[in-house]
């Protein structure tokens, strides 16, 4: 190979590559804010099972818009509380999103699922500990004022945020 | 001797030595198959080289087409490459990381942890494909540079490997709020992927410390050699925690498709270069030990055949690496240059008994199986930048300057250093060559103290001696002390670097 075309091809290969990394870091920021990992199950469905406990963990194809309820659910109980599943708004803090999916049968949140990043390994390390807690809190307590879990305030309140949003969608 | 000792004849053939010479010597009676046409004796006017040595004529200077601009883009390509895949490793973390998240010490030192990660997640990668002895890196490279490089490279790998576990371990820490042990435990008990991490940089500060040169010519090279590739190890251990918790490659996109590329590139061509094309060349050619022939008190040659020579795709300059199936010398394989440009009837390699393992290679047996692996090499005729070389052998870096005659056309100049007359070897040789094509032989005999060597490398001596050597390739070939001063003085000389070519071996 001669030298000029060893520098064209060097220069415009390296510089396709550049910009295909340019390209794939913003197609994957999209992508990031929908958290993959997920943290507690949610039960199976009341009323039909439309949603598929084995399958709860793939994000939607596109970003999560506000709070929006995954099915119709007319019943209201008494708290203004719907039957279904709703889904929170993705929170993102410096670690990483949280996102909150809450089941409510009856006027109670009987099942709760959070998803959160699954890379770094700190991030996972720190939301795999609290998540759980944070989680058993808010199934206890019936709302988004959830105690803080020491060592993870960012997560604590992501997850906070969340299911705030969740609760105002079921109530919507 | 020792080693030797297995094969029943070998008293004699050890007594026949210093006869053995005195009849090489007598070129009537050579006891090898006569050199075919077109190498030494053939017909003059049949020769490519002899025709292309129309030199003396002005035109021709002009018209004249450097050979190594066909190739020259080669070299640079890697280089280019190299930058391009190390900024772009970069990049993945660059573009991926929005400046926000960035505050806070933490962050930061967390942020130095992932860029040194990436680095040397890269730079091991490269480390692994400059050993891969895949042909097309030998011959666009050379072994010499690749060599170097990889020294260079491993040193800067260390430390970023070393900066990364560090950086990311503090980070977690700080985040994390609890003590640098306590994170290590953490990390190294709960996180996929960190057994194999922790181990990996284990074996690679081991390997590393024993590749400080002054520990290691305290041991056998073949004990370091043995131990350095324990070192693929840590591809395959250091893999798993990479894409298990690497921030920018577990999300999946490009980052994670540009990293796997990367790895089956070096894993592709590491299996090329290390099964397939020896597997290759070994079955196609089934070389085996001819003959052994002494050239001087030290030196011999040993002369290879095989089948379809008129096959291999070999260049005068370039080197093999020869692994001899005889008792004591099966599990070791050295680089030797050939000594004879390739015909089609054998190939000679002339090595120095200086050693245990040329010392075995001495009492090589005929029809003994060889493995060999190559050829590989920049140091051949089509490398040259200019018409007109000038070659610098010393001792018994005379072996592949010898082989290279053959190839450059007519009105080379040999310099020929040796210490006295008894270790000049080829001397038929190269005075047949240099009579047939007009190559110009010079002989500078003496210990490195003498006034004739001294004067040789300095500016003015080598300036008197070949008056136009601005104008020409300089191949070099010798122990290592003699190759150093030889470039200083050519460099001094404003010879540019692109015409000097150095054989990789130190003789």
């Amino acid at each position: 190979m001669r030298r000029t075309t060893a520098a064209v091809v060097g220069t415009l290969g390296g510089a396709a590559l550049l910009l295909a990394a340019k390209y794939g870091a913003d197609a994957n920021a999209d992508k990031a804010s929908q958290a993959a990992g997920q943290t507690g199950e949610l039960a199976p469905a009341a009323e039909g099972g439309e949603v598929s406990p084995s399958a709860p963990a793939n994000p939607p194809a596109t970003r999560a818009p506000a709070a929006s309820p995954s099915r119709s659910a007319p019943a209201r109980a008494a708290n203004g509380l719907k039957n279904g599943l709703f889904r929170g708004d993705a929170v993102r803090n410096q670690y990483g999103p949280i996102q909150v999916t809450i089941r409510v049968a009856n006027g109670r949140v009987t099942a709760l699922a959070a998803t959160h990043a699954t890379s770094p390994a700190m991030t996972v390390q720190v939301n795999k500990r609290a998540i759980p807690l944070l989680r058993q809190a808010a199934l206890t307590s019936q709302s988004a004022q959830v105690d803080t879990v020491s060592g993870a305030t960012f997560t604590s309140g992501s997850f906070n945020q969340s299911l705030q949003s969740a609760l105002a969608a079921a109530k919507a | 001797m020792q080693a030797g000792s297995a094969i029943p004849s070998n008293e004699t053939y050890a007594g026949d030595w210093d006869q053995r010479r005195t009849a090489v010597h007598d070129t009537s009676k050579l006891p090898w198959p006569p050199p075919p046409e077109g190498t030494a004796g053939g017909d003059a006017a049949a020769d490519p080289y002899v025709r292309q040595a129309a030199y003396a004529d002005p035109q021709a200077e002009q018209r004249f087409r450097p050979p190594a601009a066909r190739t020259a883009g080669n070299r640079l390509l890697v280089i280019l490459l190299f930058w391009a895949l190390l900024a772009t490793s970069v990049a993945l973390w660059m573009f991926g990381t929005p400046p926000s998240t960035l505050s806070g010490t933490p962050a930061q030192v967390t942020a130095g942890g992932r860029v040194t990660g990436l680095i040397g997640g890269f730079l091991l990668l490269t480390q692994v494909l400059m050993m891969s002895r895949v042909a097309w890196l030998e011959n666009w490279i050379g072994g010499r540079d690749l060599m170097r490089w990889h020294r260079q490279v491993g040193v800067y790998l260390l430390l970023s490997v070393l900066a990364h576990a560090a950086y990311i371990t503090v980070g977690y820490a700080m985040s994390a709020d609890v003590t640098v042990v306590d994170q290590t435990v953490t990390l190294f008990t709960t996180v996929d992927g960190m057994v194999g991490a922790y181990v990996a940089t284990g074996i690679m500060v081991a390997v590393s410390m024993l590749a400080i040169r002054a520990v290691r010519r305290r041991m056998p090279y073949e004990l370091w050699h043995w131990l350095h590739l324990t070192t693929y190890a840590i591809l395959i251990l250091g893999y798993g925690h990479q894409f298990a918790n690497g921030t920018e490659l577990a999300n999946g996109g490009f980052a994670h498709w540009y990293w796997i590329s990367l790895y089956a590139l070096v894993i592709a061509c590491l299996v090329w270069g290390r099964v397939i094309e020896p597997l290759w060349l070994n079955l196609r050619h089934r070389f085996e030990v001819i003959d052994v022939v002494p050239e001087s008190a030290t030196m011999f040659s040993v002369y290879i055949g095989g089948r379809r020579l008129d096959r291999l795709d070999a260049r005068a300059g370039q080197y093999f690496r020869w692994r001899f199936f005889a008792s004591g010398a099966w599990w070791q394989s050295h680089p030797f240059s050939l000594s004879a440009a390739p015909n089609d009837q054998w190939l000679r390699l002339t090595v120095n008994a200086v050693g245990d393992h040329t010392t075995r290679m001495r009492e090589l047996r005929p029809s003994t199986r060889v493995w060999a692996i190559g050829p590989s090499g920049t140091f051949t005729a089509d490398h040259r930048t200019r018409q007109r070389a000038l070659l610098i052998a010393g001792g018994s870096g005379i072996a592949p300057i010898r082989a290279l005659l053959e190839e450059l056309p007519g009105g080379s100049i040999v310099i020929y250093r040796a210490t006295d007359a008894g270790d000049i070897v080829f001397q038929d040789e190269l005075r047949s060559l240099a009579q047939r094509c007009g190559h110009d032989l010079r002989y500078v005999l003496g210990s490195r103290h003498d006034a004739g060597p001294l004067d040789l490398f300095t500016p003015q001596g080598l300036r008197e001696q070949v008056p136009d050597v601005r104008h020409r390739d300089v191949y070099v070939c010798g122990p290592p002390g003699m190759v150093e001063t030889a470039v200083a003085v050519l460099r001094r000389l404003r010879v540019r670097r692109r015409q000097i070519h150095l054989d990789p071996f130190e003789f």
